[in-house]
């Protein structure tokens, strides 16, 4: 038997490896995403900031294009990229934002869509 | 037969890679299609292709394992563009990297499939730091703990298959 063959089983190494990376991915995603409420849908071309737009202010929604030619529509509930000059697509593919810290990217047209967020509040008191 | 040995003719090399790289592709191409069809989150594919990265480094060496990658990322090239070529670059490089010194380093304390699992993760760390210079800011690492959960779950995924398919490499490749 040469070593090659040895290493076909799993090891507790390739578990802990995979548990301990699991953990700590899952946790920055609730860290990232959980708790708070949607506030700001922000637009970056180029790493900076193209435009900001207060969430609950967007009526009945509508679209802005930014420079890189990426086309956003905003919502009370969410963004989405509805258009992009890129091959790729995935940034349309997103589809909704609406989580804070959820984000579509286009690299090519270096735009990058995200929603911020406050930590919602939690009621001051309940009644029964 | 023993696979090093036998690739000492230098067509035989490059045989060996274009059937690897072919292999790659193919399954590449499959991976693209069934995404198409059953999308996940964006950014996020299984890697399937990977196999044949992780058979040339386990199997018939380092620079094969690195020629995939390259072709692999000129195939992205003429489908996706410049930048997705980039960043399949960027990750396939630091993954095959990773992969090789851990096969030659860590082949006792792991099997393959913690080898994929951390080979997967750092491919994906790989895109998101070109991606990161693409865009020209870190935001894009917002989207690391989604790519880090994928990662280990596909990297898993990978080297499970790679695992029970070992044995039929190690009998025809290995006295």
């Amino acid at each position: 038997m040469t070593a090659q063959t040895k290493i076909i089983k799993p090891k507790r190494a390739d578990l802990i490896i995979t548990a301990v990376l699991l953990t700590v991915g899952i946790a920055a995603a609730i860290i990232l995403f959980c708790g708070k409420s949607s506030d700001k849908a922000v637009i970056a071309v180029n790493g900076e900031t193209a435009a900001e737009f207060i969430l609950k202010d967007a009526g009945s929604g509508f679209t802005y294009t930014a420079d890189s030619g990426v086309k956003v529509l905003i919502e009370q509930d969410g963004v989405t990229v509805v258009y992009s000059p890129c091959k790729g697509q995935d940034c349309v593919r997103c589809g909704k934002l609406t989580v804070p810290g959820s984000m579509a990217v286009c690299a090519p047209a270096k735009t990058v869509v995200y929603i911020t967020g406050t930590k919602a509040k939690s009621p001051d008191a309940i009644t029964y | 037969m023993e696979i090093n040995k036998f690739t000492k003719s230098k067509t035989l090399k490059i045989t060996t890679a274009g059937i690897l790289s072919g292999a790659a592709l193919a399954l590449s191409f499959i991976e693209r299609t069934v995404a198409a069809l059953f999308p996940l989150l964006p950014g996020i594919r299984p890697g399937f292709s990977n196999i044949v990265v992780l058979f040339a480094c386990a199997y018939v060496g380092f620079p094969y394992a690195l020629a995939v990658t390259v072709i692999k990322s000129g195939f992205v090239f003429l489908i996706s563009g410049a930048t997705a070529a980039f960043f399949s670059i960027s990750g396939g490089l630091l993954s095959v990297i990773i992969t090789a010194v851990l096969l030659k380093t860590a082949k006792k304390r792991l099997s393959y499939m913690g080898i994929s699992v951390i080979s997967s993760v750092m491919h994906n760390l790989g895109q998101l730091i070109a991606a990161s210079i693409t865009v020209g800011s870190s935001l894009y690492f917002g989207y690391a703990p989604v790519l880090l959960i994928s990662g280990v779950i596909f990297g898993a995924v990978t080297g499970i298959i790679f695992n029970c398919i070992a044995p039929v490499f190690n009998k025809l490749f290995i006295k």
